[in-house]
């Protein structure tokens, strides 16, 4: 693995800012090197790492437009011209595509992006100031962040135990999700919302037929394999022993697909039942997955920063076992892979039975109440009052998008740590087609992925995968690795909350409990201890960029 | 439902995309399917299903934000 680096820049990054007086005879000056696009000019900057296989990247300058993206180019720039209201669905379903055009002499940035949003998108938008970039981080880095906020929504679902959502920490820096369009002119950023896409619909008929299932399967993989492997793509796939990646790689091994297999495996009792499963695996189609052992002393979260002293702003929901996969894509990319299949997307598929309906008719305040847990001891009664305003000015619908609600976060969580090695992410679970149709079964063959499980004993897979005893999970790996190796960065954090100084938390109680936390009940010191994580979490993005609550 | 419809149609229509090239495995897998759809259809009243959507949770947690998580792939 000697020699294998990620790369030191994003994938992505654009950075712009607007003049009341115009940038006269601006232009654009092309600064590429032999690994990225980088245009400069008075206006701003654009820097897109190059890639030659799917999907391939562009960039080239006509006059004063600089155009550049990576995918469909032809059906970027189309829907980049249409009311996307009236765009079909079906131009989003397998087309992945961003495609952008900056005007640097009208000061106009057009940004299309597509459905499957394989590369996370964060944008920062100020009066004056436009920053785009696959990372978070790299956002805060080239953004002026001296009149940063803090957006209360998130921080009330964060300090209430609840999945956060489509938004950051920050209340300008937003996430670009499904099918969003960026028009910023002079200065003014405007957004105009993609319609809902048909899944609510399609989840009230429910008139799908389970007996087509495994044909429309295979038929979306077919689409994923003949479209995304490239002639000279290097394929690299997970393959960690459970239901979804397992599916996929079977059906990779059944084209003869050559491939690079890997896996993080447990370290605990987990791990004996996962390598039992992978040797099986082994046995039935002949793939070996290369497995990298999770070491709860090195490779803790947020180990990287803590060895380096300094802390960082990143984005809060961010692959928590960040340390560790970078040893499996480490893997990935000494054989230079291209290409990597992941399972994202099968428990929704074979699962998950949303009540889009009911949620859609809740207002905000109610669905923040159901899914909020109690207070924790290191919790003030202020916290209360904050969380209670900050829901009571908003009444945001839940994000209808082509994908998933879940799996709609899954690239900003975690495929950045592929795309640092220049690994494009495949995700042929999430597909919004499937998905589409999954859910328009009726639900007896999506409870506990009945269908799913039905297709691998079809295909012949040992009953052990589909009908597993064991479902091997994180917590007691969390548990090791972050409590003991943490526990004196979070008390330095402590010592300087912003959220103390805010009267939300108490920061000693918060201390006292890290302490003494002790793993006698599993789950519950689980639970409480990934609560004060995320409130360390909170102070670290905080505390790095000097913003408080009080502003 | 008209863009699925459609998506399915475009899909199935492809030439040569839907063989069981490679599915050594699972020649029969049309005859096993409709078997084991049928075991799933008689193990579940029209009661039963009621029930299940009835208790439908929305799960909407993130692909990273919970420590206890499983494998995801």
């Amino acid at each position: 693995m000697a020699g294998v680096v990620p790369t030191t820049s994003p994938f992505f990054e654009a950075a712009f800012t607007y003049s009341n007086h115009g940038y006269s005879a601006d232009a654009w000056h092309d600064e590429s090197t032999p690994d990225f696009f980088v245009f400069r000019s008075r206006f701003g900057s654009v820097r897109l790492r190059k890639r030659s296989t799917y999907p391939t990247t562009f960039a080239f300058v006509n006059g004063s437009i600089l155009y550049f993206g990576y995918g469909e180019r032809a059906i970027g720039g189309e829907i980049s011209k249409s009311d996307i209201r009236t765009v079909s669905e079906e131009l989003f379903y397998f087309n992945e595509f961003l495609y952008a055009e900056v005007d640097c002499s009208e000061q106009h940035v057009i940004v299309q992006r597509d459905a499957l949003c394989t590369v996370p998108i964060f944008a920062c938008a100020q009066p004056h100031e436009l920053v785009l970039s696959n990372k978070f981080e790299r956002v805060c880095e080239l953004a002026d962040t001296s009149n940063l906020h803090v957006d209360p929504i998130t921080l009330s679902e964060m300090l209430t135990g609840q999945s956060t959502g489509n938004r950051t920490l920050l209340k300008e820096v937003h996430i670009v999700y499904d099918r969003a369009r960026i028009i910023w002119h002079n200065g003014e950023m405007v957004q105009p919302t993609p319609p809902d896409s048909s899944l609510l619909h399609t989840v009230n008929e429910r008139d799908g037929d389970a007996h087509t299932f495994h044909t429309f399967f295979e038929a979306v993989l077919d689409r994923y394999r003949t479209t995304y492997i490239a002639e000279h793509a290097i394929v690299a796939t997970e393959l960690s022993g459970g239901t979804d990646s397992s599916l996929i790689n079977q059906y990779l091994a059944s084209k003869h697909v050559p491939l690079h297999a890997g896996t993080l495996l447990y370290a605990d009792a987990f791990g004996a039942s996962q390598a039992e499963k992978l040797d099986a695996l082994h046995t039935h189609f002949g793939i070996s997955s290369y497995r990298v052992p999770l070491d709860s002393i090195s490779d803790y979260p947020l180990a990287s920063m803590v060895r380096s002293g300094t802390w960082s702003p990143f984005y809060h929901n961010q692959e928590l076992y960040l340390e560790s996969y970078n040893r499996l894509v480490t893997y990935f990319a000494s054989h230079q892979a291209t290409v990597v299949f992941r399972g994202i997307g099968g428990d929704e598929l074979g699962e998950n039975i949303p009540e889009l309906g009911a949620l859609q008719e809740l207002p905000f305040s109610a669905r923040f109440y159901k899914r909020a847990r109690p207070l924790e001891l290191w919790e003030t009664p202020a916290l209360q009052d904050y969380t209670q305003t900050a829901v009571q000015t908003t009444n945001e619908q839940p994000p209808l998008t082509l994908l998933s609600p879940s799996v709609a976060m899954a690239p900003a969580c975690g495929n950045n740590q592929y795309l640092d090695y220049n690994i494009w992410p495949i995700m042929p679970l999430a597909n919004p087609a499937l998905y589409l149709y999954c859910q328009s079964l009726p639900i007896r063959y999506r409870s506990r992925k009945n269908l799913l499980r039905a297709y691998m004993k079809a295909l012949g897979f040992p009953a052990s995968i589909y009908a597993s005893p064991v479902k091997e999970h994180f917590g007691h790996f969390f548990y090791q690795s972050v409590q003991p190796n943490l526990q004196q960065p979070f008390e330095e954090l402590m010592h300087t909350s912003v959220l103390a100084k805010a009267g939300l938390i108490d920061a000693e109680v918060a201390q006292k409990s890290w302490a003494s936390m002790k793993i006698r009940d599993f789950n519950s010191p689980i639970d409480h201890l990934f609560a004060l994580y995320r409130l360390m979490t909170i102070e670290i993005t905080l505390q790095a960029l000097t913003i408080s609550l009080n502003q | 439902m008209n863009a699925l419809v459609t998506i399915e149609a475009e899909l199935m229509a492809q030439p040569g995309q839907l063989t069981n090239e490679g599915m050594e495995i699972a020649p029969d897998i049309d005859t096993q399917m409709a078997g084991l759809v049928g075991e799933i259809d008689s193990a579940y009243s029209p009661e039963d299903e009621e029930a299940l959507a009835l208790n439908a949770a929305y799960k909407a947690d993130s692909a990273c934000d919970s420590p206890t998580q499983e494998w995801r792939e």
